[in-house]
This record gives C-alpha cells, structure tokens and sequence, in this order.
C-alpha cells in the first residue's frame, strides 16, 4: 500500500519502529561541495510550467528510474537495526544509476562504507559523507560484506578489490538553505538522476526517485526507503507538502561501469 | 564516390526513411562493433540531460526500448549488452567489448551506437523513441 507523508501524518513516522540515522549536517563543517569531490549544483531547473508534461511523458513511455528500478526486480535495501540510512539511501541512488545504465545488478552492501567512516560504530551521519567515501575507497558487493555486518573482519584484501571496482566519480551537492530545493530535487528526478535526501524533523535519509503530480499545481516526491520491500510499494512512498523539502540532499552522477 | 552511389541505391530499394537527426553517412555503415551479436550502446552527458527535449530524455529509460533490447542484445553474464553510458564513466570491469564500443568516434551527445555485427548505426539519436525503434529494429530485427 501506497504510503504518503505529509504535514498532518508525518509525527506518526518519527515513532515508528524502524531505525533510522540521518544526523543533520554540521554546515559549518561541510560548506555546500566544500567536499574534495563536491560539485555545486549547476543544472538549470526545470520550469513548473513544463513538469506536467514531462511527467506524463514519463509515465506514457514508462521511463522513470522507478519504472526501471521495478522491471529489472530490484528490491528495496534494507538496513535493519543500522543506523546507517545516509549510506543506504546513497546505495540506493547508486543502484538505480546502474539500472538505467543496464549494468547488472549488483546488491551493495552499507556497512562497507558506513562501518569505516563511524570506526565501526553504529552511529548516524549524512549522504555526502558516504559517497565521498565511495569515491575514495569505492563499495562492496554484499558478496564479500554482508550488508548490515558492523564487523572489521570483512576488510580484507577480496572486499578491498572488491570495492575499487565500484567507485563514485561525480557527484553534486545540493545547497537546502535556498527556497527553490524543493524544484532542484524535482529537476533531478524529472532528469532520472537518483537524490540521496536527508531530512531533520525524520532523522531520516531516504532516496528520491521519480516525480508525482497531485493536480492544481501541487506536486510530490517519489521515494524509496531502505526499510525492505514491506513499507510502502517495494519499499516506495512519497513525501508532500513541506515534508518533502529536504534538509540535505547529494546526486551521486557517475558510476564506474562494472559488471561485477 | 563509390561509397555514396551504394547509400542512394540503398535508399532506393529498402524506401528507408530516416529517423530525424540521423545523419545520412552514419546510417549505413560497416558494424560498428565487429564482434557478432547484436549490441546498443547510448552515450550521453548526464549533467547535460536538461538540455535535450523529453521525448529524447525517454529513451534512454523506456519501457519499449529497453524491453527490445533486453529480447535482442547479446547476453554477456546474463547480462544484455545494452547500456546507456555518461561520456566520462571510467571502467574497472566492463567486457571488452563495452569499452572499445566507448572508443567509437563521437561527433555530438546524445550518440548512439548499434550493431549486428555485419552492419549497424553509429551516429546521433533520434529525438523520439519511434525513431530510435526504426534504427534498432533495421539491425536488430
């Protein structure tokens, strides 16, 4: 079933029994792309006047990244009792990067790179922190990480080859203190580039998928947890009305091609 | 001169019509990708897309072409040798045949880039999904 959050029902979502672990972001720390590998957004946004027809045309050819993400079965992630939601939701913005691109398919695992970067503690943090560190050190395949295993064993020399394979090359991050994020998140999905959104009031970060019109002008955004196929659609939902402004949110670009 | 005389007898016997924004030499060709198999590869600039109509933007991701592809490509591990690929991707394990098909010359972006291995396409893509349809099936079947 369908799950929409907004204004009037979010406060039952911050009780529920899933972890999460978004920490909000110390922008005094983390300036805008003040990351090694950051770019400032620089796309254009796409005028509101044209988002119903890009939309339908979306929905007509049945192109949008969740269409893809649900032709080739890909499930939802799932990070279980890991408070690692900033890695999952960049994981899975990766995923459906390599689903458009039609490389195999391969389940990442979030402890790969969230379990180095907290010193294998089970602490929260925020997406750019993830991806930078894809860039650097790259992603394991759940083949070689289990993918919620807090654990250094698994960093051995198989994982370490394992992860150079799959690294981030580009990557944007998005300023959320301007007014019109919301319309910059919409440009990407429209664009079928996958944000990685971190919000405060959920302490959550989940990852923007595809757009939705609501009609009158109102639109929403499509979303995909890392809570398991169980919540929502295979793990969809959208977010509406003020909710769906996001606090942080990074776009992961490039991705090495890797067919394993 | 040889060469253009087979192009307008080609034309004339098949009643080819071409897809809009494809260019006439680019259209028939030797394969482009000399392995057999039919194979189709997209090169874009992502952080370009906004610039390119809808109707193109769709193509890279729709149902029918992918749904053609996934029938008609060559499987590599499973995998059809179908891909859509940002000019700057950078390979750690691609097949070899992925990469030389990256190496292919490039005259603009969006470039599309389809072979049988007899014959096939390598030049802009269409601007719609009915005409990327008309160059992939010509190759494809």
């Amino acid at each position: 079933m369908m799950i929409v959050i907004n204004d009037d029902n979010w406060e039952s979502q911050i009780t529920s029994e899933y972890s999460r672990g978004y920490e909000q972001r110390d922008r005094q720390s983390w300036p805008v792309s003040s990351s090694p590998h950051a770019k400032a957004f620089d796309i254009p946004v796409i005028p509101r006047s044209e988002w119903d027809d890009r939309i339908d045309e979306m929905e007509r050819t049945k192109s949008s990244l969740r269409h893809i993400l649900e032709r080739h079965r890909i499930n939802s992630l799932d990070q279980k009792s890991t408070n690692f939601c900033w890695t999952f939701g960049a994981l899975t913005a990766i995923t459906a990067i390599r689903a458009a691109n039609n490389q195999p398919h391969i389940e990442f695992s979030g402890a790969s790179v969230a379990a180095p970067i907290k010193n294998y503690r089970n602490v929260g943090g925020w997406g750019g922190e993830a991806l930078e560190y894809i860039v650097e050190n790259g992603v394991c395949s759940t083949k070689y990480w289990p993918t919620t295993a807090i654990s250094r064993s698994y960093d051995n020399e198989e994982s370490q080859a394992n992860r150079r394979l799959h690294k981030i090359t580009e990557w944007y991050d998005i300023d959320c203190s301007d007014d019109s994020v919301f319309d910059v998140v919409m440009t990407c999905v429209l664009l079928r580039l996958p944000v990685a959104v971190g919000y405060d009031w959920w302490r959550h970060e989940v990852c923007a998928i595809y757009p939705v019109k609501r009609g009158g002008g109102k639109y929403a955004l499509g979303c995909r947890n890392s809570w398991g196929n169980d919540y929502g659609e295979q793990g969809f939902f959208e977010l509406e009305g003020r909710k769906a402004i996001p606090s942080d949110a990074v776009v992961p670009i490039v991705f090495t091609g890797a067919i394993s | 001169m040889l060469a253009v005389a087979v192009v307008a007898i080609g034309i004339a016997s098949q009643n080819v019509v071409l897809p809009v924004g494809c260019d006439l030499p680019a259209m028939f060709q030797s394969a482009p990708i000399s392995e057999s198999g039919f194979r189709v590869l997209i090169v874009e600039e992502a952080q370009e897309r906004v610039k390119l109509p809808a109707s193109q933007l769709a193509i890279f991701t729709s149902q029918e072409l992918t749904n053609y592809c996934d029938a008609k490509c060559v499987k590599v591990n499973n995998t059809p040798e179908y891909r859509i690929y940002d000019k700057d991707i950078q390979f750690t394990n691609e097949s070899d045949v992925g990469k030389k098909a990256m190496q292919i010359e490039r005259k603009s972006l969006p470039w599309l880039i389809v072979s049988n291995g007899r014959s096939g396409y390598s030049g802009p893509l269409p601007l719609t999904i009915d005409e990327t349809m008309k160059v992939l099936k010509r190759y494809g079947g």
